[in-house]
């Protein structure tokens, strides 16, 4: 009979895989891209033995200002293990249309959070000029 | 079709959506809060793939889901169902 007392190295190991995400460090950080425009991206992450940061989820996001608020318009989160897009349809900004298509599906969250942060940069003001034309009340 | 033409296909079938909810605001009152679109497509069967993914995926969030899916008749563009676990 084996020594109930002894553990091996497997449940340790599924042990680490369980950790929680609440327990891991995050960042957060900003891109201004212009006084209106403004990428936030979360990331949380564990570090591995030579110090170098392991990305375990990303959100990243795409803020627009509107007579002085700022509106989350998109976003993008690599929540359930692959990287996907909420469009946000008002200025409500809990319902929203989400999907994968046109985005970048092999890599890790490093790659995808990159692949994000580029993707607002170069599609932004398309981003914008789209939720503003469907929410044209917005400023009055 | 090159890989930014497929994207930018696919850009313009959210916003068609985003559109046609904004345009038509008793589909969006008629539906439960807090609810996400998960968007198919009439043509691009891939793609329908991985969104069905995404419901699952969601819905193991908690969150309340509904299916739109693209249709060919111009009257009623779009076809919706609540999905439920």
């Amino acid at each position: 009979m084996k020594n109930p007392k002894r553990r091996t190295g497997k449940l340790y190991k599924n042990k680490s895989k369980s950790e929680s995400l609440d327990l891991l460090p995050t960042i957060t950080n900003e891109i201004l891209l212009s006084e209106e425009d403004r990428i936030t991206y979360v990331y949380v992450y564990n570090l591995s033995k030579n110090k170098k940061r392991n990305i375990k989820q990303t959100h990243i996001s795409y803020e627009i200002k509107v007579l002085n608020k700022w509106y989350t318009i998109l976003r993008y989160d690599s929540a359930h293990g692959y990287l996907h897009r909420h469009t946000i349809i008002t200025t409500n900004p809990n319902n929203d249309i989400v999907n994968t298509d046109g985005i970048k599906k092999r890599g890790d969250h490093h790659k995808w959070m990159t692949w994000a942060i580029n993707d607002i940069k170069r599609n932004f003001f398309h981003y914008r000029s789209s939720f503003l034309k469907r929410n044209k009340d917005i400023d009055r | 079709m090159s890989k930014t033409q497929q994207a930018n296909k696919n850009i313009v079938l959210t916003e068609k959506l985003a559109m046609f909810l904004t345009e038509n605001p008793q589909v969006d009152e008629e539906m439960p809060d807090n609810v996400s679109y998960v968007t198919f497509s009439a043509k691009d069967k891939n793609l329908n793939e991985l969104n069905a993914k995404l419901i699952e995926s969601l819905l193991h969030e908690g969150k309340q889901v509904v299916r739109a899916e693209e249709t060919k008749d111009k009257s009623n563009p779009w076809k919706f169902s609540i999905v439920s676990v």
